[in-house]
Parts: C-alpha cells; sequence; structure tokens
C-alpha cells in the first residue's frame, strides 16, 4: 500500500480496531477470568468458564443453531435467485422502485417487525385460523414456539441482505450467455443453473456470508417466536450474561462461536493464498 | 433438390416497428448465404428467428422440410456465433468447446475426440486450458466457431462475427472462415453489414433494407446488376443518373439526360419512349481521357472538368463536373504513371463509358443517394 492509501484507510482502520478487534480481545480475556458469586468478573486467571464448554447440552445447542442457520441460509438464498435474476432483467426504472419496495418494510424497527410476526403466528391469529379452516393443522398444532417458526421469521428479516449482493452480481452478469447456453442445447433451468449460477457465484458467496454468519449469533428471533426446542446459542449467551450472571462462561461461549465461525473462513482464506 | 432452411412470408414486428416484412428466403445446403444491409435493416432479427430466440409474427421458418418456427433453441440443430463471442467465463477453452456434447450426452471418449478435433480446426490445441480471459479477441472468436461447430449444425448462424475485431485480424478470421467452411461443408448464414467482408466470403448474399429483402444474387450480380438504387449505393459507390428515354430500342436505347445530350443505355427490359429512367454507373467502369475519344454506336463520352481529385495509390478518384451533374469516375493505374500524365484539377476530360457498364434500376429512391460517400449533386 501507498502513503497515500494508508492515510486514506486509516479511519476506517480505527474504527474497525476500537469497535470490533478491541472488543473482541475483551471477550477472549474475560473467558478466562474467575467469575464472582454476585455477578461480575473477578481478579487473576481461571478455566473454569472455558471448562463449563464442555457441558453435555453444548453439542446438541451447537447442533441446532448451525441447522436453523444452515436452513435459513438456504431458503433466503433459495428465494433470492430468482429475485435476483427477474430484478436484472427488468428496465432499469423498474428495477429501482421494485427495490425500493423491498426495503421500504425495513424502515420499521425490528422488534416492532418480530412483534407482528408474533401477532400474525398466534394460535388466533389470521394465519392459524385460516390454516385450521383449511384443515391445514390440527386443533392443538401451534405455529409460534417452534423451530419453524424461528426460521420463517429469520428468513423473513434476512431476505433482503441475500437479495441485495445476489443482485448486484446478477446486474453485471452478460445475459447473452444464457442465450449462448440455450444454442448449444440446454434446457432454460439447465442454462440457470449451469451458467448463471457460476457467474453471480461471488454473490451467491457474500449472500451466505451476510445471513449465516449473523444467524449463528441470532438471539431475538428465536426468543420471541421460538420455544424451548429452538433455542440456540444466542439464547444461551444471553442466559449466561442476564440470568446466571456469569461473565466469563458467557465470554467463553461467545469466543468459542467466533472462532468456530472465523476458523474455517481463515484456513479457506490460507488455501486460496497458497493456490 | 428442396432448400434446406427456409424463410416463408415471415414478418416480425416490435411495436408499432415492423422489423421483418413478408419475408421469403430460400438457403442451399452447403452454401455461405450473407444477409448484408444497414443496422436496423432486420438481419439480426431474422437471423435470431433462425436459432430460435424470437419467433416470428406471421409465416414460418422449415429446416430440411420441417416446421421449426416454434421449436426451442436447444431443439434446434442450428447454432450461432454470438458478435460478442459469449463464451463462458468460467470454463477453461476445452470446457466451452465441449459445452454442447456433454449437454447432449455425447460418450466421454467421443466429446474428447471431438473436442480435440475442433481445437485443431481453429489452432487452439495450445490454449485448452486458458480461461477465455486469457486469450486475444480473435482466439476467443475462433473458440465461438469451434464450440458452435463441434455440434455438427445443419446451419451455423454467424452474427457479425467479426465485429469487435481490427481491420488486419478481420482479414485474416475470414480467410479462415472461408477455408473452415470448406472443410466442414455446414451451411453458413452470416449476418453482416460490411459489403466487403459478404463480398468476400459468400456464395450468395441478400441485401437487406427496412425489413424487406432488396435484392438476392451471386457476389457480382450483386455489385454489378443492382435493381434498386438502395443495393447500388449500398455496395460499392456509383452514380445516379436519371433521364428521359428518347429512342427505345430492342437491345440499346437513347436516353436524354438533363442538359447534357444523349447518352446510350443497354435496356434488359422494355423501355418506352418519354419514360423515365435510373441508372447507376460505377466510378471504376468511367475511363477519364483528356481528348474527345472515338467511339463506337454502344459508347458514351460526356465533356467536364475535374474539380477533385483523390490520389489512393493504386488508383485514383476524380468527381468531375458535367453541367449540372457531378460525377464519380475512378481509374486504376495499372502502369507506372507521373502524376502530369493523369488529368489534374481543373482540366478540361472526357468520361467515356460503355452503354453496357451503367446499369439499369428497377426502383429508384432518392434518399439512397444519401449512402454515396460523395453524392453527386443533381
Amino acid at each position: 500500500m501507498k502513503k497515500s492509501e494508508w492515510g486514506s484507510t486509516l479511519p476506517s482502520l480505527a474504527w474497525l480496531g476500537v469497535f470490533v478487534l478491541i472488543p473482541l480481545l475483551i471477550i477472549f480475556v474475560i473467558a478466562f477470568r474467575p467469575t464472582l458469586p454476585a455477578g461480575g468478573v473477578g481478579e487473576g486467571w481461571s478455566l473454569d468458564a472455558v471448562r463449563s464448554l464442555s457441558d453435555p447440552a453444548y453439542p446438541k445447542l451447537l447442533g441446532r443453531t448451525l441447522g436453523i442457520s444452515a436452513v435459513t441460509t438456504a431458503f433466503c438464498i433459495g428465494i433470492s435467485l430468482p429475485v435476483a435474476f427477474c430484478l436484472a432483467r427488468l428496465a432499469p426504472h423498474w428495477r429501482s422502485r421494485l427495490l425500493l419496495l423491498m426495503v421500504v418494510p425495513f424502515w420499521t424497527n425490528f422488534v416492532i417487525r418480530v412483534f407482528a410476526w408474533q401477532q400474525l403466528l398466534h394460535a388466533e391469529g389470521p394465519v392459524a385460523r385460516s390454516l385450521r379452516a383449511l384443515h391445514l393443522i390440527g386443533e392443538n398444532d401451534r405455529l409460534l414456539g417452534n423451530s419453524t417458526a424461528v426460521v420463517v421469521v429469520s428468513v423473513y428479516t434476512f431476505l433482503p441482505f441475500a437479495i441485495l449482493p445476489l443482485f448486484a452480481a446478477a446486474e453485471k452478469f452478460d445475459f447473452g450467455l444464457l442465450d449462448a447456453a440455450r444454442d448449444l442445447g440446454a434446457k432454460p433451468f439447465r442454462a440457470f443453473c449451469s451458467v448463471f449460477l457460476p457467474g453471480i457465484r461471488q454473490g451467491i458467496l457474500t449472500a451466505f456470508l451476510v445471513v449465516f454468519v449473523p444467524m449463528l449469533g441470532s438471539y431475538v428471533v428465536p426468543d420471541m417466536v421460538g420455544g424451548a426446542d429452538s433455542q440456540m446459542i444466542g439464547n444461551r449467551i444471553a442466559q449466561r450474561n442476564f440470568n446466571d450472571r456469569n461473565l466469563p462462561a458467557a465470554a467463553a461461549l461467545s469466543g468459542a462461536l467466533t472462532l468456530l465461525v472465523l476458523g474455517p473462513m481463515l484456513i479457506r482464506r490460507r488455501k486460496g493464498a497458497e493456490a | 433438390m428442396p432448400p434446406l432452411l427456409r424463410f416463408e412470408n415471415v414478418t416480425r414486428r416490435f411495436g408499432s416497428f415492423t422489423a421483418v416484412r413478408e419475408l421469403t428466403l430460400d438457403l442451399e445446403k452447403g452454401e455461405t448465404f450473407s444477409l448484408l444491409g444497414p443496422s436496423g435493416c432486420g438481419k439480426t432479427t431474422l437471423l435470431r428467428m433462425a436459432a430460435g430466440f424470437d419467433r416470428p409474427d406471421e409465416g414460418r421458418i422449415l429446416l430440411d422440410g420441417r416446421d421449426i418456427t416454434h421449436l426451442p433453441p436447444d431443439q434446434r440443430p442450428v447454432n450461432t456465433v454470438f458478435q460478442s463471442y459469449a463464451l463462458f467465463p468460467h470454463l477453461s477453452i476445452r470446457d466451452n468447446i465441449a459445452f454442447g456434447p456433454k449437454l447432449k450426452g455425447w460418450p466421454s471418449g467421443e466429446v474428447r475426440r471431438e473436442t480435440d478435433r475442433m481445437l485443431e480446426l481453429v489452432d487452439l490445441t495450445d490454449h485448452a486450458a486458458k480461461k477465455p480471459a486469457q486469450l486475444s479477441g480473435g482466439q476467443k472468436q475462433r473458440v465461438a466457431i469451434a464450440r458452435a461447430l463441434v455440434n455438427k449444425p445443419q446451419v451455423l448462424l454467424l452474427d457479425e462475427p467479426l465485429a469487435a475485431l481490427d481491420l488486419k485480424l478481420r482479414q485474416r478470421l475470414l480467410v479462415e472462415l472461408d477455408a473452415i467452411h470448406d472443410e466442414v461443408g455446414i451451411t453458413f448464414l452470416y449476418v453482416t453489414h460490411d459489403q466487403g467482408e459478404a463480398m468476400s466470403i459468400s456464395d450468395r448474399i441478400a441485401v437487406m433494407n427496412q425489413g424487406i429483402i432488396e435484392q438476392t444474387g451471386k457476389p457480382a450480380e450483386i455489385y454489378e446488376a443492382p435493381r434498386s438504387s438502395f443495393v447500388a449505393a449500398f455496395i460499392g459507390d456509383t452514380n445516379f443518373l436519371d433521364g428521359t428515354v428518347t429512342t427505345a430500342g430492342d437491345r440499346f436505347s437513347r436516353c436524354a439526360l438533363e442538359n447534357l445530350g444523349e447518352i446510350v443505355i443497354d435496356n434488359d427490359r422494355t423501355l418506352r419512349a418519354g419514360e423515365r429512367v435510373h441508372l447507376s454507373l460505377r466510378p471504376e467502369k468511367i475511363v477519364v481521357v483528356r481528348e474527345n475519344p472515338a467511339l463506337s454506336p454502344e459508347e458514351n463520352a460526356i465533356h467536364g472538368t475535374v474539380e477533385d481529385v483523390i490520389y489512393f495509390g493504386s488508383r485514383t478518384r476524380y468527381w468531375v463536373r458535367c453541367g449540372c451533374w457531378r460525377i464519380c469516375a475512378e481509374m486504376q493505374h495499372r502502369r507506372y504513371q507521373l502524376d502530369e500524365s493523369l488529368p489534374q484539377w481543373g482540366d478540361a476530360v472526357w468520361l467515356r463509358w460503355h452503354a453496357n457498364d451503367g446499369y439499369l434500376l428497377d426502383r429508384y429512391r432518392e434518399e439512397d443517394e444519401a449512402l454515396l460517400t460523395f453524392p453527386g449533386e443533381a
């Protein structure tokens, strides 16, 4: 990097350092501190918090967190791909209007939108009543308080974050390539899979990261629309923090999750650099 | 023998614009056929309809006697070479070429063999593992040709395949394309706006304008015997002369040009005295001489003054003022000639041509004169 480039990058580097890197380090440090009986972090060093990670409940919790995140990410990308494809093929003035319409609901506060979903999916809410009337669900089936509700609301929440990077990639895609694939004998869906998807793979990767990674730390949605069997790691961290007042245990769990996400990405990066 | 590809009364409209109008066209097996015309004349629309990317509003398209009008592109035994190449950027050159055969489920040995054969045909064997981004424009275009040809199409559709390349490369690829055609013997439908390309590569040419075919014929027929003012002006350069028939004859008639006297014309159709006729006279058919020449009865000579001279090396172009006419003449320099021996600016000269060298137009439109590089002032 040139000197002038350092100058212009410095503010963002400083921002990242102060608000991301240092807090992250603090979390890792706290994970190795003892906890005080009254709550709060004690002096000296202790491995108690790290040892608490061997809780037999954690593997199941981790599995569920990964599962819910993966399913949500899959739905988000699955829905966003055709949306991005169609948006990119629209006339520009329609495109910007539809993008705006897509973003408008997100001007409402996130928590309020999740409350709205609570009302929608409530046992006496419009969705449950309609489904019961159509005999698609039984009298005692519930829409709220399970993993499905968590996935549905999470997909709703993260959809624009998946659509935007995919649309950005699709907009740069040369749709003449689809003609070429069709010309060479590919049916429309085949052309979509073997030419369009590889053509926007960078966008797919970005969409995956911006949905999957925040999903792993998801806490509000499972708390509000999920039940006991759809708790995620985020809920446990919150519980350790607010209920147990055990900050080191919360920090250890949080740090472990960070390493879990960061690890594969760093290895990938290393491999990419070697290749 | 029935035609291999047939457009039958094909019409295609886009809103209020008619891109192709009740057009009928036959392609013979094995020929290189060019659609030549300015942008917006409907030639690309016609090609896209042959490929299946577009459907005619009326009429039908037959391939080898079979109606393919409503067949999707993936089910037509035709392949396209796109102007922008449209190579798949994420695949190697080899995989680009193998794309079609793999889709068709050829055995892997055959895919490999045919791909190798195509790589060799377009001389890119050494580049097989590269990605399209690593190739030059000319190489990309050769990949596009190989990728289409490997499927053994009944017709290869080429959409301005050389338009994105520079002149020298264009000329070289044109020769290569011709050689490939000789080798594979597949029917080529070649779309271009470049008359030079069309002339040099085609067995036959259809000159298109505003959604219709103005004329179909061998390159020499199109050039030497243009039936309309559009064809005469779009292909090469020409002079338009118009006059009134004074004496109608069997083979030759006489015709009066405005304030220039009478000339003799070759009438390949029956003329009546008093009829108004339009004539196309190519610049290189006219001989510029200094002295009033002795003429046979079928020859013309008109007197004028040289107004402009442009020296091109192998030839010289003169604009000669003859009364109210401004006529363009062109002379080849076959022998070593010093400048002084050639007519100069301001010289009084005679323009001489044989009646056979002027060509009577069936259709004349005044706006076509705008297509001439230096329109003569009438």
